[in-house]
């Protein structure tokens, strides 16, 4: 790894404050403020955590797909960390998503799982899918093997999330309810900027979790670096195999 | 807080309702694991860098026993016999290296405890 040292806490205390007035404005819009549906009623409030979660998931892994690219290009491991921990956020809000989408699910359409909807079942292999990348990691014990194949498994399963969104919008039934559309979708203002809202806060906490996680590894691994220096590579137990970059 | 509870009851807060605060509580509970997650690796860091600390500690006291060693030996330094803090000094760099608990640097051989 390059000499070179990045500071990831740099502007983190001012994003949290930001993240978390963004999440408490969009709480009190989605409770108090937008209006409640006419076909679904107060249930449809489940909406502005599910979707914001679903939608910054996907971006997650498409970002960690880009990192991987960076690392590929420059053979930097940190463009390796920062893939993994992208990937390793958006599986986390991609449970997130699972889970609030099978409680509306059973609240609406009074089942938890329904299989012959698109939406649903494509986002349930997207996360399938990138379930595989720790224990492909786990599976690898040279580093260098690992962040290379790692990043070709990021870059590849990366690009499949839009292609996959494409072809359920290219083949959809509406059975899922199409409220988000290029032409603006069928939501009302206050609505469409509660959702908005949810979103950017949703957004904003990811950056939070990424830069948090990435300082906290950093640190961690140049607390390792300065124990090499310092007391030479004796010092340094072994670290072990590990999923995550070193 | 009296606002608050004025307008909470205005929530449609039916059969639907539980389905909406078990959506949320998933959120918030998903987001206080992972926090509680990274605080544990925090922690695990902080010991990490203690350990550290004392390691250097311990390495510097071996380089100072060395030299004042190397400085005995030479003839025409003249100097008396060694003072019994670099004989505790080096017993604190084996308990540290043992990784014995309770170790601290400045300490003694009879266990006395020197400035944190």
């Amino acid at each position: 790894m390059p000499s070179r040292s990045t500071t990831y806490g740099t502007g983190l205390r001012g994003l949290s404050i930001a993240t978390l007035v963004v999440i408490a404005a969009a709480l009190t819009m989605v409770f108090y403020y937008a209006p409640l549906d006419a076909d679904q009623g107060f249930i449809q409030k489940i909406f502005y955590i599910h979707v914001p979660l679903a939608i910054v998931s996907l971006l997650g892994f498409v970002f960690g797909g880009l990192m991987a690219v960076g690392y590929l290009l420059t053979g930097d491991r940190r463009w390796d960390m920062r893939s993994y921990v992208a990937i390793h956020l958006s599986l986390i809000f991609g449970i997130g998503a699972l889970v609030t989408g099978s409680i509306w699910a059973k609240a609406s359409w009074g089942h938890w799982w329904v299989w012959s909807e698109p939406t649903l079942v494509s986002f349930l292999i997207v996360v399938l899918l990138f379930c595989t990348y720790q224990p492909l990691r786990f599976s690898i014990e040279d580093p260098e093997r690992q962040s290379r194949y790692a990043s070709v498994f990021a870059i590849v399963a990366g690009a499949f999330v839009p292609l996959n969104f494409i072809a359920v919008r290219l083949a959809q039934q509406y059975v899922h309810p199409r409220v988000l559309t290029l032409t603006g979708g069928n939501l009302p203002g206050s609505m469409m900027l509660t959702f908005l809202v949810s979103l950017i806060g949703i957004a904003m906490l990811f950056a939070t979790l990424w830069k948090y996680e990435m300082a906290s590894k950093n640190a961690r691994s140049q607390v390792r670096r300065l124990r090499r220096t310092l007391l030479g590579d004796d010092a340094l137990a072994p670290a072990g195999r590990s999923a995550a970059p070193s | 807080m009296t606002g608050l509870y004025a307008i909470a009851p205005a929530l449609p807060l039916g059969k639907a309702g539980k389905f909406v605060v078990a959506a949320y509580i998933v959120f918030v509970a998903l987001i206080l694991v992972y926090v509680a997650i990274m605080a544990a690796r925090a922690q695990r860091l902080e010991s990490e860098l203690a350990q550290l600390r004392r390691d250097v500690e311990a390495a510097r006291a071996v380089e100072t026993a060395r030299a004042d060693e190397a400085r005995e030996e030479t003839p025409a330094g003249g100097r008396g016999p060694r003072p019994p803090v670099v004989a505790s000094q080096r017993d604190d760099v084996a308990a540290a290296r043992s990784g014995e608990p309770g170790w601290r640097a400045g300490g003694t051989a009879t266990g006395e405890r020197g400035p944190a």
